[in-house]
């Protein structure tokens, strides 16, 4: 069984009786970790009904599956049925100008042009799910715009799906793609009468969708697949998968999307990272911390440091808010994929081991092994106050460590406490 | 609950690092990697140098600033047991945050190079995330609090010997090695310690033999301007060898 299918399986719902949105814990960033503030699912609700708090997410009564949550997740952990999973796609013959329309579950089937790929809200449309249906298509994703969106309880504005067809377009435009390409919104006005119901409508009432378009029929097997989404297993106990890099599908499907226009990616899609090369002592917590594994250590023969590949990059900013010395700084475009940093290595004058980083004469675990003399302690062992002017003692080793020490612990009590 | 706390006497204490060995074994520690390391000092130049050490376990904190930087909550203090400071290994990602606060240097990562040849670890190598499976291995795995052997790419600690100490009954003032009742629940350090130089005992009942040592010798936690309050309490002027002094 692949990885990808262990992940599948993992996905639970997060409201019984509530099949159509799915959640996978290891893969939302404040249930990784209590320093990420992401709450953009929640925000994305437009009934409310979502609830996100340390890294615990709550469905209550009410939710209408439009699936803009699942839209608004950096990471894919929240998935939402009948919309296209477009990395289970095949590449199609050019499509050229041929648009393909997307209209949502309340216009009357018989309204919605051939082939048009139908969907429960157009809001739940990802950027990345768009640019990728552009570029495995070759033709330009146009959403109908039927003019009742701003009263629809799932609307939350006149074009909900405006935001993601603005950054597909703008990514595409910057990987030049053909001006005819680029997804966008067509007003297609229908009088408010002739939607169906209320709200986006019960899966169950549109399960006799007849399977004309291939689009239709790629939703409709993903909402066969999500139909047996389980439910919480009692007893079951996570099995450490927080450590375990994550896909970040959405940002996956935008990098595939572009690199099919251009070979690299457009600067504008690069998000960066700057460190301060005297600040950093390569503890590396960031690189552990980084989700997608966009930031990574390593250690090569001339030295040890962080390497960093903008594709991968969510822009989460959990590495800037959890390094101890505050080294890094995040800058939105224009990063560059290579080595951030290379400390070499040194040889401990204690241990005799090798270490990298860090400005003392020690490596890390002597420091500590002297520090705990600075406070008391050398008194407590040798009954008398430190003689710092013996060239070498033990003495001015104390010293040193110390300063060292206060040096670390200023830093890292510069960065904000998690809790 | 009570509160655990040690009491290493250095004017007891010979450095013969049995307790170091002992928790190696006790633990199944990795091999080079020791939760309980006796430090080594030395002062001024022959023919007057002086030789001093420190055994050092972890300090379980009451303030550990280990758990502020956690960026996994996976390193918590647990009232419930006796305010030790424990590692979630299911949460545990291997940062070494908590390596870097720890102002006593008493975690360890599993990535430490080996320091025998040939390296145990892949003599016995492991199995069922293990990384490695040594001989006569404990029964005692509890991963919520990093006893066991350990899976790849965590830290781990000293556990005050948890899955011993919390068979003891409740109440028990000390965890006195001489009395048969509680011998089998003293932490492997206390226990198998020769000169008796370790006392472990509950440090919120006035009445135990740990608080009266404390009292009585004058106790010091070690750096304590950190604000950190160790629950490890060390007693004496100094273990070690001391300063030659030449017959004039």
């Amino acid at each position: 069984m692949s990885s990808a299918d262990t992940a599948e399986i993992r996905f639970r719902r997060l409201h019984p009786d509530i099949s159509e949105l799915a959640f996978l814990a290891e893969d939302c960033l404040p249930a990784r970790s209590p320093l990420s503030r992401c709450d953009d699912c929640a925000r994305a609700c437009p009934v409310d009904v979502l609830t996100a708090v340390k890294g615990k997410l709550e469905l209550s009564d009410g939710c209408l599956r439009c699936g803009r949550c699942a839209a608004a997740c950096p990471t894919g952990a929240l998935r939402a049925a009948d919309f296209p999973r477009t990395e289970a796609m095949q590449e199609m013959p050019p499509a050229r100008d041929e648009p393909l329309y997307v209209d949502c579950w309340r216009v009357p089937e018989e309204v919605s042009p051939e082939g048009a790929l139908r969907v429960p809200c157009t809001g739940g449309l990802d950027a990345g799910a768009v640019a990728e249906l552009t570029s495995l298509r070759d033709g330009p994703v146009v959403v109908l715009d039927r003019g009742w969106c701003e009263r629809c309880p799932a609307g939350g504005g006149a074009r909900p799906a405006q935001t993601a067809l603005e950054t597909a377009a703008a990514a595409l435009d910057a990987a030049e793609a053909m001006e005819s390409l680029l997804p966008r919104f067509e007003a297609r006005g229908l009088p408010r009468e002739r939607a169906r119901g209320d709200g986006p409508p019960a899966r169950s009432a549109m399960t006799a969708v007849s399977r004309r378009g291939l689009f239709r029929r790629m939703a409709g097997e993903v909402a066969g697949a999500l139909d047996d989404t389980p439910m919480e297993a009692e007893g079951e106990g996570p099995s450490r998968p927080l450590r375990d890099r994550i896909p970040a599908p959405p940002r996956q499907r935008m990098v595939r999307a572009l690199e099919r226009f251009d070979e690299t990616l457009p600067a504008s899609q690069r998000p960066g990272l700057n460190v301060d090369q005297d600040a950093c002592c390569n503890q590396r917590v960031c690189a552990s911390l980084c989700p997608t594994g966009a930031l990574e250590a390593f250690d090569a023969e001339g030295g040890s440091g962080l390497h960093f590949r903008p594709e991968e990059c969510i822009g989460c900013e959990l590495c800037v808010r959890v390094c101890p010395e505050r080294a890094l700084t995040s800058y939105p475009e224009g990063g560059q994929s290579g080595e951030l940093t290379r400390h070499a290595f040194r040889r401990c004058p204690e241990c005799r081991r090798p270490f990298a980083g860090g400005e003392g004469r020690f490596c890390p675990s002597c420091d500590k092994k002297y520090g705990l003399l600075a406070g008391g302690g050398y008194e407590l062992l040798f009954g008398q106050a430190p003689d710092s002017r013996a060239p070498d003692g033990c003495g001015a080793r104390v010293q040193q460590a110390s300063r060292d020490a206060a040096s670390a612990d200023a830093k890292t009590r510069g960065s904000e406490s998690p809790i | 609950m009570a509160k655990w706390g040690m009491v290493i006497d250095l004017d007891k204490c010979t450095g013969c690092q049995a307790c170091t060995t002992a928790c190696d074994m006790e633990n199944d520690t990795l091999p080079g990697e020791s939760w309980q390391d006796v430090l080594y000092y030395t002062e001024g130049e022959y023919p007057s140098g002086q030789m001093k050490w420190l055994p050092r376990p972890c300090m379980q904190c009451e303030d550990p600033s280990c758990v502020h930087v956690c960026p996994t909550r996976a390193t918590y203090k647990d009232h419930d047991a006796g305010g030790i400071v424990f590692i979630d290994w299911d949460k545990c990602i291997g940062c070494k945050y908590c390596m870097i606060a720890c102002p006593y240097g008493v975690r360890f990562f599993a990535d430490e190079k080996p320091l025998v040849e040939p390296d145990l670890k892949e003599v016995f190598a492991g199995s069922g995330g293990q990384l490695w499976d040594p001989p006569g291995q404990s029964p005692d795995t509890d991963y919520r609090r990093g006893i066991g052997v350990q899976p790849k790419g965590v830290v781990s600690k000293c556990t005050f010997c948890y899955h011993r100490v919390k068979e003891a009954p409740e109440g028990v003032p000390d965890l006195d090695e001489d009395d048969p009742e509680l011998v089998d629940y003293v932490p492997a350090c206390v226990r198998t310690c020769p000169p008796k130089a370790r006392f472990f005992g509950d440090l919120d009942n006035p009445a135990s033999n740990v608080n009266k040592l404390i009292g009585n010798k004058n106790g010091i936690r070690l750096k304590d301007h950190t604000g950190n309050r160790p629950q490890v309490y060390y007693l004496g002027a100094g273990a070690g060898i001391p300063a030659f002094q030449p017959k004039s």
